[in-house]
């Protein structure tokens, strides 16, 4: 069956980029239907999906919209529109693919699109703006960038070539079968660096126990990517065992502030879930020129071009909190599992995070606030060691089977 | 004849992902050439060029590597190992496109491989690392980050639907008819912003009808870079810069930096150029964030939330003014600067938030003081954006053509 590519762009500025893109798209044998989010100006081609009905599904003209006081308000109603004509058509006829051109606004409005779709749907965004920093624009989704090099303001041998390459990509994207397998039962589990043993070694238990096991790397976007897809129902548990984020979050590290849902969407919606400290025990800093003066006196780890800054018994008590808090709303079964012997590679015994005085702050902090019914479990083994992914793993499969009982 | 797409992986911790991948491009119909970059172990399948064989290329040993425990420098050998290998099937034929798959260790290496390659030449990078700042990996290359929202650890629903859409990516780049330009006309380099975009949208059919294929470049930095390789690999005839903001940003740091020769390349090369100064009416800061906390108490514009646009001053007009007529003065090639006294930019012109023409009057004044009398400096009693700037311009350029 002929696949069908939506296409974003600005009609008034990138008509006749837009207008080869969606050649390119038919040569390679796809369907293209152009949505035009532009604004002002005159539109240089005809769109399937006119500004005017963009606007119209904002509940406004687009006179109106032109007349908005400024330039964030005149986008976001674009925006609001595209994103409910996007959504209409993708519930109706569907597409199996989207892609947008533009520079800076460009990508603004249309990322901002294909944020709104489901995970999973080929979406690509062709932009000049595609090789600094995207993740104000890709967030937690899967929206592939394509940078386009020269600026996408005529069709010239550079652009032709983006553009014919684009149209190629998001078809292949859009053609593409995953062959399927047997359905399992997925679990969403959590891991970085410094904790990927205890990644693997949960990989090797539930296999076993016949189930699908998805990590996500919680540095940066993978942790609310994770809260996305439990969202959207795709797991049935979840082992959210590395919560380094929230160290991060308030002693200042890199990867902390990722979003304000970050472990709270499984107790939202009821799903199961093991809970652990991995990574807490370090603060990861991001620095090339030595250790910020803030972290003078502290142990360290260096981990690459990161490095690993031991986290203090008062920081911990408030991270406790943090979690406590978040655990304490949720609706499903939830058990918090510490590993007595460390919490990443970087503090087994003899490294130079090890600490336990400051871990068991943290486990005291924990006790005082967790509501009497979510269960701590305190397990004498190091996070690397196959003894608390097995525990982590038969306190989830428990919670599972009564809960779906 | 069936294309062939390179795979540049680390069979010791990704062979699983990597076998995912291969089996998915070969059953679009298209050859593979696996290139194992890893040094810690077997990978569960033979690839075709072997982590042994790499090493040696990298002028090491597989042993001496694990020898180092040192992953980072580890890695430094392999990807040079792993691009001589990649450049070796360049040259015999056997490379049209180049994929590669990984978290950091493995983003760096592969991306460090494509950038040795070609532009236009299909290069794909699947990466837990791709929804951030992912300029040092891209460069000013055209390298698709394709992020990975999993980890690349284990095949489950996710990595399978990411690994498979990777696959129809390159292969339908590989497959897509490039319709490259006509190769013909001229090349005539033009750098600018959406602020003064009107500029050059008025310059290119004047342009054309002179005969030339215009290619404009957006100056954030890595544009601005695009257009001076342009005029160093010898592809551009002439360059109209109607945007300076990239001086802006190696003086002061501000995000849109293209390094200190930016400007200099057209002059060392010879070739014709007209000079606009585009966009000095503002210093561009992205994120918001990032805004130093000395220009807090400056006149600000929102552009976008991603953007916060601070209004020059009159100093920095000097200091801009200066360091580009020294760049200019270095040159050897026909030059002239053309300059709008009624706004620099879209913001600046009369009725809009940046309209300062005496702060931008000061420009003019400061660059006639310091730059070289064989470069004419024209003033036009326009804005930027009007359609007699753009006409000054283009004619400014027929004229250093004579």
């Amino acid at each position: 069956m002929t696949k069908k590519i939506l296409v974003l762009g600005t009609l008034d500025t990138k008509g006749a980029e837009i207008a080869f893109l969606k050649r390119s798209i038919e040569l390679s044998g796809c369907r293209a239907t152009v949505m035009d989010v532009g604004i002002l100006g005159q539109p240089a081609t005809q769109a399937d999906i006119t500004r005017e009905d963009v606007a119209r599904a904002a509940g406004q003209t687009l006179e109106q919209i032109r007349a908005l006081p400024n330039r964030k308000r005149i986008i976001g109603a674009m925006i609001q529109g595209a994103i409910e004509k996007a959504k209409l058509l993708h519930g109706s006829s569907g597409f199996d693919g989207v892609v947008g051109i533009g520079g800076g606004t460009g990508m603004h409005i249309c990322t901002a699109i294909m944020r709104s779709l489901p995970m999973g749907l080929p979406k690509l965004m062709v932009s000049s703006m595609a090789s600094m920093d995207v993740s104000e624009f890709v967030g937690a989704k899967d929206i592939t960038m394509m940078t386009s090099v020269a600026d996408l303001a005529s069709l010239n041998t550079v652009t032709r070539t983006v553009l014919a390459q684009a149209a190629g990509a998001i078809c292949g994207m859009a053609g593409a079968s995953v062959p399927s397998s047997e359905p399992r039962t997925a679990i969403a589990m959590t891991s970085f660096g410094i904790t990927t043993q205890c990644a693997d070694n949960v990989g090797r238990c539930l296999r076993e126990m016949g189930h699908e096991l998805v990590v996500f790397h919680t540095v940066g976007s993978g942790g609310m990517a994770m809260e996305e897809l439990l969202d959207q129902g795709l797991f049935v548990g979840v082992l959210d065992l590395t919560t380094h984020e929230f160290i991060d979050q308030v002693a200042g590290g890199h990867y902390g502030g990722v979003g304000d849902e970050r472990l709270e969407t499984a107790g939202r919606k009821g799903i199961p879930q093991v809970v652990g400290p991995g990574g807490l025990d370090c603060v990861a800093i991001f620095a090339p020129e030595g250790v910020p003066a803030k972290f003078a006196g502290r142990r360290t780890y260096y981990h690459d071009f990161r490095v690993c800054v031991r986290s203090t018994a008062a920081e911990l008590e408030v991270v406790a909190r943090i979690l406590a808090d978040k655990l304490n709303e949720a609706a499903g079964p939830v058990k918090f599992l510490v590993p007595l012997r460390g919490w990443s590679s970087a503090s087994r015994h003899c490294e130079p995070l090890f600490d336990p005085e400051a871990d068991r702050a943290f486990v005291d902090a924990l006790k005082g606030s967790l509501k009497p019914d979510i269960e701590i479990r305190e397990i004498d083994a190091h996070i690397d060691d196959m003894e608390y992914a097995q525990a982590a793993v038969s306190h989830l499969h428990q919670m599972m089977t009564s809960s779906s009982r | 004849m069936s294309k062939t797409i390179v795979i540049v992986a680390t069979l010791d911790t990704k062979s699983e992902e990597t076998r995912y991948l291969k089996e998915r491009i070969e059953e679009a119909g298209l050859g593979t050439v696996v290139v194992d970059a890893g040094v810690l172990g077997e990978g569960s399948f033979p690839a075709d060029i072997p982590s042994e064989q790499v090493a040696q290329l990298g002028g090491s040993t597989i042993p001496q590597l694990r020898a180092l425990r040192d992953e980072g420098k580890a890695m430094d050998a392999m990807a040079r190992g792993a691009t001589q290998a990649v450049q070796d099937l360049y040259r015999q034929g056997r490379l049209d496109g180049i994929i590669g798959l990984g978290g950091s260790m493995g983003t760096s290496l592969g991306t460090q491989v494509m950038r040795s390659l070609p532009f236009g030449l299909p290069k794909v990078m699947v990466s837990t690392m791709a929804s951030r700042d992912v300029s040092p990996w891209i460069g000013h290359k055209d390298i698709v980050m394709l992020p990975s929202v999993a980890d690349l650890s284990g095949l489950n629903r996710m990595t399978k639907r990411t690994l498979s859409n990777a696959a129809g990516a390159i292969a339908g780049m590989v497959q897509a008819d490039a319709a490259v330009g006509d190769g013909e006309r001229p090349i005539i380099g033009i750098g600018t912003l959406g602020a003064t975009e009107a500029c050059a949208r008025h310059a290119r059919p004047l342009l054309e009808s002179m005969g030339y294929e215009t290619i404009v470049f957006h100056t954030v930095g890595s544009g601005g870079r695009a257009l001076e390789e342009l005029i160093t690999e010898g592809l551009a005839s002439g360059v109209l810069e109607i945007s300076i903001q990239e001086v802006f940003g190696n003086l002061l740091g501000s995000p849109y930096d293209a390094g200190a020769d930016r400007f200099e390349n057209a002059g060392r090369m010879g070739i014709p150029q007209v000079v606009l100064p585009g966009n000095a009416d503002f210093i561009a800061w992205s994120p918001p964030d990032a805004l130093p906390s000395r220009y807090r108490a400056r006149h600000l514009h929102m552009h976008n939330p991603a953007i916060t646009l601070v209004r020059s001053n009159a100093d920095e007009m000097r200091i801009i003014a200066r360091t580009l007529a020294e760049k200019l003065n270095r040159g050897k090639g026909p030059t002239a600067v053309v300059v709008p006294t009624e706004g620099f930019s879209d913001y600046s012109r009369k009725g809009m938030f940046f309209y300062e023409p005496e702060t931008d009057r000061v420009f003019a004044e400061a660059l006639r003081e310091a730059i070289d009398p064989r470069i004419e400096v024209i003033e036009v009693p326009s804005d930027i954006n009007s359609p007699a700037c753009a006409e000054a311009m283009v004619e400014a350029f027929r004229s250093l053509q004579a």
